[in-house]
C-alpha cells in the first residue's frame, strides 16, 4: 500500500524490480499527521486512484488468482546510450541535449571527442576504469561509470581539465547529488590540500558565491554526474524531492581556508585521517544552511551556541558550520584551542527547546507526567522551555531516526563539523544541517 | 509474483508496517478494519526493522514460514 501521489514511482519500481504487476493499493495522499478519525474514513472508503473499496481491493490483491501476465518477472533491459550523437549545429545539440534531460536548465560546453581527449588527458587513468556507482536513493537500481563518461560531463559542465581529478574523486564516492527523497536534499563538498591553489579555487571572499570557474564548475559536475551518469532527477521517478533545493545546481563546493585556520585547528582532511599534503574531498549531506551575522556584546562562540539551541530544520540532530577566518580566530582566542574542543563545547552546552524535545521523546513525555525524574522537572518549568539534553551528541532522537540513515555520526565525537573558509570582510558564519559523508583522496585521481 | 490462497479463511496475513514518520494512525485503523471486516482471518501487525529503506530479511523469513500473503505498507 502507497499513497496516491506515488503510482507512478511504485509503478516503475515494481517494473524495474521485475514484478511488473506488483498488486498495489492506494491510500489518500498524504497519510502521515493525520487524526484516528479521518484515517478510519479513509480505510473505510475507496482507493482514490482505483475508485474500488479499499478494503475488497486488498482482500482481492491477496486472493485474485496469479495469471499468467501477472507472473512475469525478468530483467529490465535499457537501450543502450550511444557514445557519439550525430554530427548537427550546437544549437539543435544543445537543444537535444536539453529535450533528453541531459543538463541542469542551463547551457552546457558540447562535449566534442577533442574536448573529452582534453580532459582525459588531465588523469593517468584509462578511460574506460570504472570508477564507481551511484543510485538515486537506496532502492533504485545502481548505474556505474567510467573516467570517459565522467570526463563527458565534465567538459559539459564547464571544468577545466585540471579540476578532472577532484570531480573524479567525487564520482568516486558514489553518492548522488540529487538523492531521491520527499525532503528535497541538498549535498556540499569541501576540497582540501594543495590541489586547491594548484587549480584556483577561492577560499576567500566570495569563497561560497558563484565568483570562481573551480568551485562553480566542479559542484555543478557533481549534479550532471548524478543526473547522467546516477540515475537521478527524474521528477516523480527519481527525483521526488516536493520543492526541491536550489542548493543541488551547484551543491556548496567551495575550499577550506587552511591558511585562515587558527593557530591548533587541524584541515579537515587532517582530522579526517589524511596527512596535510594530500588533496581531498570530504562529502556532507543536509537540507539547508542559514547565513549569520549577530553583532552583540557576546563572543561568537556564545552566539553560535545560541542559534544551534534553537536551530531547527529537517534535520534536527546534526550541524555544519562554515566560519568566516575571523570568526574562527574569535572562537579560538575565547580559549578553543582545537575544532574539536569547539564542537564538544557546544554539544555540551545545547539544550533542546521543549517543543521539540516533548514531541520527539513522547515516552520521556509520559514518564514525566507519572513524575519520574529528570523529565518531571525539565517539564515543570514548561513545555515551550528549553531542556537541558543536547541533540548534537550523535545519539538518534525519537522519529527522525531516518535521518541518520544517510551518514555521520560514525567517527565524531559529536554530530557537529566545522569548516574554514572566505576573505574576512566581516564576522559572517553559515551553519546548517549538514551532516559528514565521507571523504576521498584527490590525488589517487591524478 | 507469488501463487495466491482461493480465500483468506482460516490464513494468516502480515501487515508489515515501514514505520513512516506519523502514519501509525492509519496503520492501526487499517489493522482493526480488516479485523472487523475478515474475522476469519488472522491479522499480525509487524513493524519492520529500522527505517522505512531498510531490509528486514529475518521478517521476510518469518512471513514465508508463517503466512499466506503480507500487505506491506506505507508512506507519507
Amino acid at each position: 500500500m502507497i499513497t496516491s501521489r506515488f503510482e507512478e514511482l511504485v509503478t516503475t519500481t515494481a517494473f524495474k524490480k521485475g514484478i511488473p504487476n506488483l498488486r498495489i493499493v492506494y491510500t489518500p495522499h498524504p497519510i502521515t499527521d493525520r487524526p484516528a478519525e479521518l484515517c478510519r474514513e479513509y480505510v473505510a472508503g475507496n482507493d482514490p486512484n482505483t475508485d474500488k473499496p479499499m478494503l475488497e481491493e486488498i482482500y482481492s490483491g491477496l486472493t485474485r488468482p496469479v495469471s499468467a501476465v501477472d507472473a512475469k518477472a525478468g530483467f529490465l533491459e535499457r537501450d543502450l546510450r550511444p557514445r557519439l550523437f550525430p554530427p548537427d549545429t550546437p544549437e539543435n545539440l544543445m537543444e537535444f541535449f536539453h529535450s533528453r534531460g541531459y543538463t541542469d536548465g542551463n547551457p552546457i560546453i558540447l562535449p566534442t571527442e577533442e574536448k573529452v581527449r582534453e580532459m582525459l588527458g588531465a588523469t593517468s587513468h584509462d578511460p574506460e576504469e570504472w570508477v564507481g556507482q551511484m543510485r538515486p536513493s537506496p532502492p533504485h537500481e545502481a548505474w556505474y561509470y567510467t573516467v570517459e563518461m565522467v570526463a563527458v560531463n565534465a567538459v559539459m559542465a564547464g571544468a577545466k581539465p585540471e579540476y578532472f581529478p577532484v570531480i573524479l574523486a567525487i564520482a568516486s564516492k558514489g553518492v548522488t547529488s540529487m538523492f531521491s527523497s520527499t525532503s528535497s536534499f541538498a549535498r556540499m563538498v569541501v576540497v582540501n590540500g594543495p590541489v586547491v591553489n594548484e587549480i584556483g579555487m577561492n577560499t576567500g571572499i566570495g569563497a561560497l558565491g558563484p565568483v570562481n570557474r573551480a568551485n562553480s564548475s566542479i559542484g555543478r559536475c557533481w549534479t550532471l554526474i548524478s543526473r547522467n551518469l546516477g540515475g537521478s532527477g527524474k521528477p516523480g521517478e527519481t527525483y521526488l524531492g516536493s520543492q526541491g533545493n536550489q542548493l543541488n545546481y551547484n551543491n556548496i563546493c567551495f575550499p577550506e581556508n587552511e591558511e585562515g585556520l587558527p593557530a591548533g585547528w587541524e584541515p579537515l582532511h587532517v582530522q579526517k585521517g589524511f596527512d596535510k599534503s594530500e588533496s581531498v574531498v570530504s562529502i556532507f549531506s543536509g537540507w539547508s544552511m542559514n547565513d549569520i551575522a549577530w553583532y552583540s556584546p557576546l563572543p561568537q562562540h556564545e552566539v553560535i551556541r545560541g542559534w544551534l539551541e534553537h536551530f531547527f530544520s529537517f534535520g534536527t540532530t546534526q550541524a555544519t558550520l562554515i566560519l568566516d577566518p575571523i570568526v574562527a580566530a574569535d572562537v579560538a582566542s575565547n580559549g578553543y584551542a582545537t575544532k574539536t574542543a569547539f564542537t564538544k563545547y557546544l554539544a555540551k552546552n545545547t539544550g533542546t527547546p521543549g517543543w521539540l524535545y516533548w514531541s520527539e521523546h513522547r515516552d520521556n513525555l509520559k514518564k514525566a507526567q507519572e513524575g519520574v525524574e529528570p523529565f518531571a522537572g525539565w517539564l515543570e518549568r514548561g513545555e515551550d522551555t528549553v531542556v537541558p539534553e543536547s541533540r548534537y551528541t550523535g545519539k538518534r532522537m525519537g522519529n527522525s531516526s531516518l535521518l541518520a540513515t544517510f551518514g555521520n555520526n560514525d567517527e565524531s565525537i559529536t554530530a557537529i563539523h566545522v569548516v574554514v573558509t572566505g576573505g574576512g570582510t566581516n564576522t559572517f558564519w553559515s551553519g546548517g544541517d549538514f551532516g559528514y559523508v565521507g571523504s576521498t583522496s584527490v590525488d589517487f585521481w591524478r | 509474483m507469488a501463487p495466491r490462497p482461493s480465500t483468506l479463511d482460516g490464513k494468516t496475513v502480515y501487515i508489515v508496517d515501514t514505520k513512516y514518520p506519523n502514519t501509525k494512525p492509519f496503520v492501526n485503523e487499517l489493522y482493526a478494519a480488516l479485523k472487523t471486516e475478515y474475522p476469519e482471518t488472522t491479522w499480525v501487525l509487524k513493524e519492520k526493522y529500522g527505517g522505512y529503506m531498510d531490509d528486514d530479511p529475518k521478517l521476510w523469513k518469518e512471513i514465508k514460514e508463517n503466512a499466506a500473503g503480507a500487505i506491506v505498507l506505507v508512506g507519507h
